[in-house]
């Protein structure tokens, strides 16, 4: 039997029986029903599919539940570390935190957080090694523009009105992430290295004991007999690594321009 | 860096609010998949990018409709091919059974032939029927009649026009009864005449279907 009403189509009565009109023209089609026998046939019809539809749909197993569960469980957290830790190399670095982060638990807990101390270890250990330069510079525009070519986020070096002197730029990688080593060399402190190791870091919390300084907030710390001192310009954190003292330290933060 | 509280308090809330379509999500996939097998993988896929991806769910829009996106793309993207292959086979085994459908003898009439057609079939039936249809009416009969989606949010989930959910929502219906018709007179639910005075409704533009089936 064709729908031959010719007043509803039946796309129109298909839509009626989903759901998809207001309250008002439901009332309008409930009188046009009442009043053809083509119409609430067709209506009738389809409320019937799509019952049986319905009764189509299937269950999932119980033990696919636990499965499903059980998966969600072995993941760590949503978004960037969920993705970091599918790759194997990952899971070693991930396996040698947790095995750093129990020890760290077993000296107590005097520090707050074990996992952000290592950005100002890593720093140091970097700034130690006084690995060769990859772009020896030292204006620093044209060191600027070579790390802007190099790196995936935006980098601003600092202008330092008076003191240390540009040595030049090396790429580095802190926690997986790339990161810039931009070497500086103190001639009014005979001559001794000071790094400013520059890294992407989404983390909100920076290490160390909080200051103002020339308007910022810079976080000071000390390990290993160096001073560092971080601050953070356009999400990315700036660490000054020196074994300068603090006094020191905090005066090259104070004329360092972020321009 | 790793906030161990975080992630808890994380996983249980995309828990709470995700679980809950679990069924649906595994009802859907098994007539995506049509096998039980893939039907677990594609909803595990599904449910481990959900989470990997939660922190772009925006809280308090629609979980269901958002999961069901996810298992879509998931299944176009990488469940479609490995389907597709079975599909060839199991097309023409239906052949077969609608050369029977149209040789059979029809015993006996009834006034209203449809008036309990849709209530007496089996849902091994509708399955089938379902299992039938090209992957593009199949997509949106699943969203609407088994999941009860409004138009607009099939049209968000597969990302196209309300305009083009509607006439692909209709035609897939009309090819749905039209396969149902042929089983339900196989399983002896109605007999070939009923199903004759029947077929007339649920007729179908079969160059559509055709062009359909070779762009599937």
């Amino acid at each position: 039997m064709t729908h031959e009403c010719r007043k509803l189509e039946e796309t129109f009565l298909h839509a009626y029986v989903d759901g998809e009109f207001s309250p008002e023209e439901n009332a309008e089609v409930k009188l046009h029903l009442d009043e053809c026998p083509v119409c609430t046939q067709a209506v009738r019809l389809h409320r019937s599919y799509k019952a049986a539809m319905l009764r189509a749909n299937a269950v999932a197993p119980h033990p696919f539940y636990d499965g499903v569960r059980e998966q969600i469980a072995g993941e760590s957290s949503p978004g960037r570390w969920a993705r970091t830790f599918q790759r194997p190399s990952a899971i070693a670095v991930a396996a040698a935190c947790v095995g750093a982060a129990a020890w760290f638990l077993a000296g107590g807990l005097s520090r707050p957080l074990f996992a952000r101390h290592s950005l100002v270890d890593d720093g140091i250990a970097i700034h130690k090694l006084a690995l060769p330069l990859d772009f020896p510079a030292t204006d620093p525009r044209s060191a600027q523009q070579w790390l802007e070519s190099k790196l995936d986020f935006g980098v601003r070096l600092p202008r330092f009105s008076q003191g240390p002197r540009l040595q030049g730029v090396r790429l580095s990688s802190v926690h997986e992430r790339r990161a810039a080593l931009v070497t500086y060399s103190l001639p009014q402190s005979d001559g001794r290295r000071v790094s400013l190791l520059i890294v992407d870091d989404p983390e909100p919390q920076l290490a160390g004991d909080a200051r103002r300084v020339a308007d910022r907030e810079v976080w000071l710390s000390r390990a290993k007999g160096f001073n560092v001192a971080s601050w953070r310009n356009n999400e990315i954190v700036y660490s000054l690594i020196t074994d300068l003292d603090e006094k020191d330290v905090l005066a090259l933060v104070q004329s360092a321009e972020m321009r | 860096m790793l906030d161990f509280k975080h992630t808890d308090r994380t996983r249980r809330e995309f828990e709470s609010l995700s679980l809950d379509h679990l069924d649906a999500l595994y009802s859907a996939g098994l007539r995506l998949t049509k096998n039980e097998r893939d039907a677990e993988d594609l909803v595990q896929d599904t449910f481990l990018r959900a989470f990997r991806f939660f922190d772009k769910f925006e809280r308090g829009t629609n979980m269901k409709a958002w999961l069901f996106k996810i298992l879509t793309n998931t299944f176009i993207n990488k469940y479609r091919r490995r389907v597709k292959e079975r599909t060839v086979v199991e097309g023409a085994a239906r052949e077969a059974g609608n050369e029977r459908f149209v040789t059979r003898e029809p015993t006996e009439t009834s006034a209203d032939p449809e008036q309990y057609f849709f209530d007496k079939l089996l849902s091994d039936d509708v399955i089938r029927s379902i299992d039938q249809l090209p992957i593009d009416f199949r997509l949106v009969v699943i969203l609407a009649d088994l999941q009860e989606f409004s138009y607009k949010e099939i049209a968000e989930i597969l990302d196209c026009p309300v305009g083009t959910v509607m006439s692909r929502l209709y035609r897939g219906r009309k090819l749905l009864q039209k396969n149902l018709l042929g089983y339900a007179v196989e399983s002896g639910v109605l007999h070939g005449r009923q199903a004759m005075e029947l077929s007339v409704e649920v007729e179908v533009e079969e160059a559509e279907v055709l062009e359909l089936k070779r762009r599937a």
